[in-house]
Order: C-alpha cells, then sequence, then structure tokens
C-alpha cells in the first residue's frame, strides 16, 4: 500500500515512501507526480482515520492509498484547490467523528445539556490505556477546534522540520530532493480560514513587553485624522470585540488604505479578494474580562469586501489570525504583510523551531527571518520590509516617543510599550 | 460511538464511550469527557511513553470549566 507524506508547507514536498526496504527511503515527487496522486486520493473516499502519534494522523482511503498527515497540515491549508479540497475532506471526516458522540448524547438526552457526574468522575481510580487502543477517539481535538499548546520535541531534521511535532514519524530519514516549480505552490499573502481557539474562561494577569524601534512620527499630518473621521467607529468596535489594539489598527489601516475621494475609498484594508472571497472566519470575541467563549463567524463575499465594514471586518480577522498563530502582535502585524505562513516558511527553510519565534518577547527576531527568508526566496523584493515603521509612523505617540499597545491573547491581556527610539535618541541630542 | 477499555491501578476494566479531549490553557492541562454505563464522566490525562494516563482527581473549577465546553459544544451542534 503507497503512503505518502504531506509537508504542510504548501504542500511544496510529497514524500512517497519506499516499501520493501529496512530504513524507510523518501523520495520527494515531482509537481507532476504530486498533482496525479492527489487526484487520485480526492477521487476515493476517506475509510479510516488512524493516530500514529500526537498530532500525527494516517489516512486510508477506499483505493488502498494512505496519507499521514500533521495537524499542521490541517491547520493552515494553502490555497492550492486540490490540497484545500484534501484539507477540507480531512477535516470533514474528522469533525463527523467528533460530531457524532454529541448527537448521541442529545438524543440520550433529549436535547437537555447534561452535566458531568463529579462524584462517580472523583471515585474512579487512576486508569490508563495505551496509544495504540485508544483508537479514534483521541483523534477529537485532532480538528481545527482545539490548540494543542504542548512544545514540541525539536526536530532533528531541519530538511522537514515543519512537520513540527514528530519528526521520527514524519521526517524523511533519506530524503531526495527535488525542486517543484513555484508556480505551482500557492501565494503567501494569503489567509487560512481558521483562527486557533483561546478557551481560557478567565482573563490572566497582565503581561508587558518594551519594545523599541525606529519610525518616523507622522501622526499629525491628517492621514490618521481621516482615517478617524472615516472609519473611526467601525475599528473602534471591531477592535474592542475582537481584542485588539485601536490605536494601532488604526495607525495600520491609515498605511493601507488608498485616498478617500468624494467619500469614496475602494478596498480600505487592500485585501487581495481571489484569497478571500468564500473565506470563512471564527474570530473569538473579547470583553473586558477576556475571552467571552463566542465567537463571530462570518464568509468574506466579493459584495461584503465592496463595503467599508465587510471589509474592516476581513481585514482585522486575519490581522487576529496572524496574531493568534504568532502569540505576537508585532510579528503578526508584520505577517499580515508578510504573508500569514511566512513565519513557519522561514523556519522550516532556515532550519529553526517555530515555537522559538513566537511570541512578543522574540517579535523582532522573528520580523528579521522573515526579512531574511522571503529577501532570500524573492529576491530582496516581497511585500513592505519597511511595514512596522510605516504602520508605526501613524501612532500617535507621546513627547517622547512612546505609547501603549493593548491586546488580549488567548487568556491574557498584553501591554506592548513601543518606543520610538529615533524620537528618544533626538531627545537626548537636545 | 467510539469505545475504548480504560484500565484503572487495580486491573478493573471499564467500557468508556469517548465525548471528546480538550486541552485547557488555564490549567495546562488535557481533559477527557466520556461516558460509563450512561454517567457523563470527565478526567484529565497525559501521555506517558505509550500510554495516556488518566486522573479523576479533577476540582471544582475544573468540572466548571467543561460543563461549560459541553454546554458550547452541544450549542454549537444545535445551531
Amino acid at each position: 500500500m503507497p503512503n505518502y507524506y504531506f509537508e504542510i508547507e504548501n504542500a511544496k514536498r510529497v514524500y512517497y515512501s519506499v516499501e520493501g526496504t529496512t530504513i524507510p527511503i523518501y523520495r520527494a515527487l515531482s509537481s507532476l507526480e504530486s498533482t496525479n496522486i492527489l487526484n487520485q486520493i480526492l477521487a476515493s473516499e476517506i475509510t479510516n482515520i488512524l493516530p500514529v502519534k500526537d498530532n500525527v494522523i494516517k489516512v486510508e482511503f477506499a483505493n488502498f492509498m494512505t496519507i499521514t498527515v500533521s495537524k499542521e497540515f490541517l491547520k493552515f491549508p494553502d490555497f492550492n484547490s486540490q490540497v484545500n479540497s484534501l484539507t477540507s475532506k480531512i477535516l470533514a471526516y474528522i469533525k463527523n467523528l467528533e460530531q457524532e458522540p454529541l448527537k448521541q448524547i442529545t438524543e440520550k438526552y433529549n436535547g437537555y445539556v447534561p452535566t458531568i457526574n463529579r462524584t462517580k468522575s472523583r471515585n474512579l481510580k487512576t486508569m490508563f490505556v495505551s496509544l495504540g487502543l485508544a483508537g479514534t477517539l483521541f483523534l477529537t481535538g485532532f480538528g481545527v477546534s482545539v490548540k494543542n499548546n504542548s512544545k514540541p520535541e525539536p526536530s532533528k531534521n531541519p530538511v522537514s522540520s515543519s512537520f513540527i511535532e514528530e519528526p521520527d514519524l514524519l521526517t524523511p530519514n533519506i530524503v531526495i530532493e527535488e525542486e517543484i516549480p513555484d508556480n505551482l505552490i500557492a501565494e503567501n499573502n494569503n489567509p487560512s480560514p481558521v483562527i486557533t481557539e483561546p478557551i481560557n474562561e478567565n482573563i490572566s494577569s497582565d503581561l508587558s513587553y518594551t519594545i523599541d524601534y525606529s519610525f518616523n512620527n507622522e501622526a499629525e499630518n491628517g492621514r490618521l485624522d481621516t482615517t478617524k473621521e472615516y472609519f473611526g467607529d467601525l475599528m473602534e468596535y471591531y477592535c474592542h470585540r475582537w481584542g485588539l489594539p485601536t490605536n494601532l489598527c488604526l495607525a495600520q489601516l491609515s498605511q493601507e488604505r488608498p485616498s478617500i475621494t468624494d467619500g469614496v475609498c475602494k478596498n480600505p484594508y487592500q485585501i487581495t479578494y481571489k484569497y478571500f472571497v468564500n473565506q470563512t472566519f471564527k474570530v473569538p470575541v473579547y470583553d473586558e474580562n477576556g475571552f467571552t467563549q463566542t465567537y463571530d463567524s462570518f464568509t468574506v463575499t466579493e459584495d461584503s469586501l465592496n463595503s467599508f465594514e465587510g471589509n474592516i471586518m476581513a481585514g482585522l480577522a486575519y490581522l487576529r489570525l496572524c496574531i493568534d498563530n504568532t502569540n505576537s502582535l508585532i510579528t503578526g502585524l508584520y505577517l499580515y504583510n508578510q504573508g500569514e505562513p511566512s513565519l513557519r516558511a522561514a523556519c522550516n527553510y532556515f532550519g529553526y523551531e517555530v515555537d522559538d519565534y513566537k511570541g512578543d518577547e522574540n517579535a523582532l527576531a522573528a520580523c528579521e527571518l522573515i526579512t531574511k527568508y522571503n529577501s532570500e526566496k524573492h529576491n530582496g523584493n516581497y511585500g513592505d520590509f519597511n511595514y512596522l515603521a510605516n504602520v508605526f509612523r501613524y501612532l500617535p505617540t507621546d513627547d517622547r516617543g512612546a505609547i501603549n499597545l493593548d491586546y488580549y491573547l488567548n487568556n491574557q491581556k498584553i501591554n506592548i510599550a513601543l518606543n520610538n527610539s529615533r524620537e528618544y535618541n533626538s531627545n537626548l541630542m537636545r | 460511538m467510539s469505545e475504548v477499555i480504560l484500565t484503572d491501578i487495580d486491573g478493573n476494566k471499564y467500557k468508556a464511550q469517548i465525548i471528546f479531549t480538550h486541552f485547557d490553557y488555564s490549567y495546562g492541562k488535557d481533559y477527557l469527557v466520556y461516558m460509563i454505563d450512561n454517567d457523563l464522566l470527565a478526567s484529565s490525562y497525559e501521555k506517558v511513553d505509550n500510554n495516556y494516563i488518566i486522573d479523576n482527581n479533577l476540582s471544582s473549577g475544573e468540572y466548571d470549566m467543561l460543563d461549560k465546553i459541553i454546554e458550547r459544544k452541544m450549542g454549537e451542534l444545535n445551531a
């Protein structure tokens, strides 16, 4: 039975394990071979999904093909239509697996929501079950709705570190590299339709970081005021609702939006329609107590992007996605411009662990790595490598060049004390 | 509904129907919600070698949290 291993980075590499060898040999398939294999897989129905190890599953198809994929592969589908169809197919199967027990409970309790029998739970002694016997049950949570926050083991092989969780299973022991033309790889600056889910109920204590960055101060040149005049109320509403800092988002929109003529501003958030239309966002809703356990879910349409509100919703939802996937406001902001998968792609490319670059404490290092990666991959011409400075210049900093950016991340309220080092240094000179 | 056999430290075996698993940031633990003999039960679990060790000593806060998750999941199912 042929088994194929999918790498998450836009399915750029598909490996085929050669049967009958003591040490598995994996061959990176050509783009044509990958396309043919995906066609065969998509033409067949899923017959079973088995957990191989944590966060890794083997999917069996009716035509006796199997594929091995990681959670990351499912979490970050790209916009290659074949890969999208494959991830959708797998997620639909898993969702059905997840919902089946809940449906049966609903029937059993006639629609009433049951509560846990705490007494009986506490009376049970410590139990165990072997991984092999756990069957498909522990697939629940494998889907996109639950974020596993555990730190992965260090990757042993930088060639396919994007497999992340299970290098021993998903990293080919021997790899014959074969370049796949870039035109088969989807653009990086696309949205993933899924936002990872904050699960905490109670807000924890604040975290605070200080970031020094050099940027011009153009908050007084009128552009920010015009942004506020046209979009202030909408931005205030959605930033507050989705746990984002209004001041930074207004600065970002000031950078993004085209000029407003006769009250008309086309595509204020500069959304690339082909990547966003028909995508569904599920955005966590926050209030002053933190995550409310509720979500705003919406599907982007061309009409919605043509409206101020729909355009802003899509832009902010994508920013929220970038932040949640990097645990960082600053890195998330940069990824809005450089493409949400860029940090993972950069770490994969250079052989680093993504987790080492997550968080606001690592934001500047992460942005530097992303710049280095996209610069190398695109001959120094990709997006706006000065994007942070170009956004920050519209922040209404105080006379010492400082401003607080407050936002929510999962269960925590985070404060970024951003200092304009250029302003600070010029103050010292006076 | 998927079933697994859970074995306690005395060797007693229970046929459990697992409803869902859940990772919670506040407690930093994985949880398992399941049914045994029509009772809805919950435990935390962790992976040790090739076994899942299932701990039944949860706090009231953890049960409250899981009850809310059940409510939310069933609400989503019926939405």
